[in-house]
């Protein structure tokens, strides 16, 4: 039994154990929508949305890793019985009902995390749990950055984008077995491709494009010539904060059902940039976007590293053997929804996708970018994912 | 440092045998257009792609959008229409 909860008793559910938080009341049809709801899912655990103090908490899709860091669950689970003291992040069958089936009064008393399989807990320092996934070996990682040799004014200061983010990475990243593929635009300035040679030393290696622009042409090209056992898909405007981000997307990575892995991006202000994908009413953006980094919805998403629909290509680590297996990026979205796209093909293989707060960048999008989307671009997306972007089963607000 | 008479940059650049480069970006592309296509074929059968809790949560957008007030005005406002095209579609059986 979870401390703090209770068994309710009920009839026609025999091989289930209704467990309802001390103090919580289920709602007047809650047994019988449950009854319906594992008629036609039969399922190990079963847990739904809830009032709490008369806010309206809706809850993630199954989503196991974030379980190892948070219990999101709420004060109603029903259990089956065979499954009552297994870990529940390596259950199978678990249903999430998007209805308010309890209330409380209160918050719902969050219990401990169970020791995971494999990690390390630990405390972050805003008190949440971190759980921190170990690399297992030394794999190479090929770091793939597509440029044309852009420069910026960042924090007032003039500064050549690809340079300083290859910078960044060779003198702060505290992972050391890696390769920067750089696919660098014919137009790209001569002055920036010496420098990159300069800071880059022996794991820069220089891939020339010379056709029209195609953003996930681009990044094929560069994967074309990885040799690395992961890809990191990264953008030219990004600067690393967590010397060891590498290592904690690594990690998830190498975590069992685990296909892809995002990180933090923050603006230059410090705003967020990226917090995962979100996938509504036809539409992809991204969770966060624009909230001071201090803010976060009412389960605290923001502070734990949690399953998403989707990431952004700008940070993403995966294997070269998946990227391969699933086409790369696809070219028929040149500028817009490629990063959607791979996602989606991603989740279609059975693999989730993650994000952490834990691996941290700046990305110096502009915050009023507005990117030309072109109308062929959206429809394909549409056709191929049409269903998929109707609701998003991991964020809710 | 110096541009060659194109204006493209020189410097030690990494190469594949050209047959070779495009074998491996036809293969991704190949890939890439049977997975778009198995995806298209998925949506057709949508319902029986999508995971139960997704299933539910669609069921629930669903109430929620017939429940909504735009929904009620807009079945309020086209109620003549609907009621126009039953009588029509009597009329045209007899």
């Amino acid at each position: 039994m979870i401390p703090g909860f209770h068994e309710v008793a009920h009839e026609g559910l025999d091989d289930y154990a209704v467990l309802l938080q001390n103090g919580a009341s289920l709602e007047p049809s809650a047994l019988e929508e449950i009854t319906a709801v594992l008629a036609r899912f039969p399922s190990q655990l079963l847990y739904a949305d809830s009032r709490e103090g008369g806010e309206l908490i809706r809850r993630p899709a199954f989503s196991p890793l974030r379980l190892r860091e948070q219990d999101y669950l709420g004060p109603l689970r029903v259990y089956l019985r065979a499954a009552l003291d297994l870990d529940p992040s390596l259950l199978t069958e678990v249903v999430h009902v998007p209805r308010v089936l309890s209330s409380t009064t209160t918050a719902t008393v969050a219990a401990e995390p169970a020791d995971p399989p494999s990690g390390v807990p630990e405390r972050r320092t805003d008190g949440t749990r971190r759980v921190r996934y170990p690399v297992q070996g030394e794999p190479l990682v090929s770091v793939i950055i597509p440029t044309r040799g852009g420069a910026a004014t960042i924090d007032g200061t003039d500064r050549v984008l690809v340079v300083e983010a290859v910078r960044a990475i060779v003198e702060r990243s505290s992972y050391r077995a890696f390769e920067l593929l750089v696919v660098a635009d014919d137009e790209t300035p001569q002055a920036v491709i010496d420098e990159l040679v300069a800071v880059g030393g022996d794991q820069l290696r220089l891939i020339r494009w010379s056709d029209t622009f195609n953003f996930s042409a681009k990044v094929n090209r560069g994967a074309a010539f990885a040799s690395g056992e992961y890809l990191l898909l990264l953008n030219d405007d990004v600067d690393p904060v967590s010397p060891d981000w590498i290592e904690t997307m690594l990690g998830l990575a190498q975590q069992p059902g685990v296909g892809m892995v995002g990180a933090l991006l923050l603006f230059e202000d410090g705003t967020v940039q990226h917090g995962g994908h979100l996938y509504r009413d036809s539409w992809a953006g991204h969770i966060a976007l624009g909230w001071s980094v201090n803010r976060d919805d009412r389960l605290g998403s923001m502070r734990v590293t949690r399953e998403v629909s989707g990431v952004t290509a700008a940070c993403a680590l995966l294997t070269a053997d998946l990227f391969r297996r699933i086409g790369g990026l696809s070219s028929v979205f040149a500028s817009n929804y490629n990063d959607v796209d791979l996602s989606l093909k991603v989740r279609s293989t059975g693999a989730s996708v993650v994000w952490t707060p834990d691996a941290r960048l700046y990305h110096f999008e502009s915050k009023t970018r507005d990117a030309a989307v072109a109308p062929s671009e959206i429809a394909a997306l549409r056709q191929r994912w049409g269903s998929r972007l109707l609701t998003d089963p991991y964020w809710s607000d | 440092m110096s541009d060659d008479k194109n204006g493209a940059w020189v410097g030690p650049e990494s190469t594949l045998p050209a047959d070779e480069l495009a074998a491996r970006e036809r293969q991704l592309a190949l890939v890439d257009r049977v997975f778009g296509l198995e995806a298209q074929l998925a949506e057709l059968s949508a319902q029986n792609s999508l995971t139960p809790s997704e299933r539910l949560r669609t069921e629930q957008r669903l109430i929620e959008m017939q429940g909504s007030l735009a929904w009620r005005l807009g079945r309020a406002a086209t109620a003549p229409l609907r009621v126009a095209q039953r009588f029509v579609v009597r009329a045209r059986a007899r």
